[in-house]
């Protein structure tokens, strides 16, 4: 028997290792063309014929534009959400702002912003930006209206009111909610930014795939594809982490998957 | 409610918009912003109203709503099956749920070139994006729903001579049908933006294209004319939903 503890893992492990041998005997056997889709070990071979030294700089260049991106989105997202829970006016203007601009699918605004800005760094931020802060600011705003009213008053039956009561009341009380937005935004924010670099980018892991792929060297493109599938992973793993460490001391179990 | 008031619950829900809207046309119309950068509201409209008239929106409308619709019709039934399934049994469980949680949060777009040379730049490749967005938000919430039903909703039915065939079918598969409801919900949105995405990248028709293409010949007009097509038809598409989930699952509003 497999120890208890290890058991979560086999769980977990199990189907994506079956699927990653079947796809090896499969393509093995020739029953694809390579061509089309190269095996797990043709992917690795070529990988390491692309090497960190061409590699790395991509991969910095999509993940500084992700984190500028979301790290703008996440202030803009909590201090918009937060007004508007507290503000019945701010919630009158910028509800109907807000709402419209949630039904434009985010990377349409991509050609836009190749208008105003050009090739470069700013049209990719700023459609990250755009795209993490609505969910920040709509988790936010739900967060920060649910924190319950009793809390709220014994707060203030202790004397504490104002910037105390949001610093330290009703922004950690909402925390939850907040950090699930940012998941959600994470995600967003590789998908934009991706989509941006195939679109515009002459740099970033969006432009090399693209750029394999029109140059026919599919082993090369599958193998940044992977890179790219593995670190959005592992960024959402990442986040994961923060938020069950972070939210240690809430009375529940662990924060699960399966959002977005 | 009179005709007065209800006129002041309109504006006081839109003013906002109609500000932004008057800020728009008088910061373009002074000449504060370059108009390939930001025209005015007002050539905005007339170029989209032309665009309408001459029926050149059709097709690209046309195009996208179909592929999207396609996509998401195949991950409404794959993914229901998946979820619904993954939800009964433990060893499909045990095959489909790490692979569901896996790629969830992945960033689907990047497939696109694997599917461009796989499946071509027309419609088949830009279905298939399609698909494989929508079908990790359905199956999770099948799923999530069908896990989801009382023990005690189960025993009372069997305890009543309810059999297996019907306890699948008046109870898990209404209960399956308000999970595919609110996967559907997020998975709509994502539908069009796997479109519109797919097309802007790999050309092929549709409104992503167009926009694109608009774009490239420095036409900001029809740029923000296809901009507000998109906008609404995601706020068409959400009410759509909305008249669907009143009309199917009367017995479970959600708030």
């Amino acid at each position: 028997m497999v120890p208890e503890r290890l058991q979560p893992w086999l769980k977990a492990l199990a189907s994506p290792v079956i699927l990653v041998l079947l796809w090896e005997a499969t393509v093995r056997a020739g029953l694809v063309d390579a061509e089309l889709l190269p095996s797990p070990t043709q992917i690795l071979v070529a990988l390491r014929e692309i090497g960190a030294a061409e590699l790395m700089p991509e991969l910095a260049a999509t993940l500084f534009r992700i984190a500028v991106g979301f790290a703008l989105a996440a202030v803009f997202g909590v201090l918009l959400g937060s007004w508007m829970a507290l503000s019945e006016r701010a919630n009158g203007f910028f509800y109907p702002i807000l709402a419209s601009t949630y039904a434009i699918p985010k990377s349409s605004f991509i050609p836009l912003f190749i208008l105003w800005f050009g090739i470069g760094f700013w049209p990719i931020v700023l459609v990250v930006f755009i795209a993490c802060a609505l969910p920040v600011v709509v988790y936010t705003f739900h967060g920060i209206s649910d924190v319950p009213r009793l809390r709220i008053w014994s707060a203030l039956s202790f004397g504490v009111s104002g910037r105390d009561l949001f610093w330290s009341v009703q922004l950690p009380a909402a925390m939850p909610e907040i950090l699930v937005g940012m998941r959600i935004a994470l995600g967003f924010a590789f998908t934009v930014a991706i989509a941006g670099e195939m679109i515009v980018s002459t740099t970033g892991l969006g432009k090399l795939i693209f750029s394999y792929g029109e140059g026919g060297v599919y082993a090369s493109m599958f193998a940044v594809i992977s890179v790219l599938l593995v670190v959005a992973y592992l960024a959402d793993l990442l986040f994961m982490a923060f938020m069950n460490h972070y939210l240690r001391w809430l009375d529940r179990g662990h924060v699960s998957g399966g959002h977005a | 409610m009179n005709m007065t008031a209800r006129l002041r619950g309109a504006f006081a829900a839109s003013y906002s918009l109609i500000l932004v809207c008057l800020l728009w046309e008088a910061v373009a119309g002074a000449g504060l912003i370059r108009e390939v950068f930001l025209p005015r509201l007002s050539v905005v409209l007339e170029r989209l109203f032309a665009m309408i008239a001459d029926g050149s929106l059709i097709e690209p409308i046309a195009v996208s709503i179909a592929r999207s619709a396609a996509g998401l019709a195949i991950a409404v039934v794959v993914g229901s099956i998946l979820g619904f399934l993954s939800a009964r049994s433990r060893i499909v469980d045990l095959l489909v749920s790490p692979l569901l949680s896996i790629g969830q949060p992945l960033p689907k777009v990047a497939l696109i070139p694997i599917l461009i040379l796989w499946l071509g730049v027309y419609s088949s490749s830009k279905v298939a994006l399609v698909f494989i967005t929508c079908v990790f938000p359905i199956a999770i919430s099948v799923q999530a729903a069908a896990c989801a039903v009382p023990k005690i909703l189960l025993w009372s039915s069997r305890s009543l001579g309810a059999s297996e065939f019907d306890v699948i079918r008046s109870v898990l598969l209404p209960a399956s049908l308000a999970g595919l409801m609110s996967g559907l919900r997020v998975a709509l949105p994502l539908a069009l933006l796997a479109t519109f995405t797919a097309e802007m990248i790999g050309g092929g028709g549709g409104l992503g294209a167009a926009l694109m293409y608009s774009q490239r010949l420095f036409d900001t007009p029809t740029v923000y004319a296809y901009l507000l097509v998109m906008l609404l038809m995601g706020i068409g598409l959400d009410q759509l939903f909305l008249r669907l989930r009143h009309r199917l699952l009367r017995w479970d509003e959600e708030k």
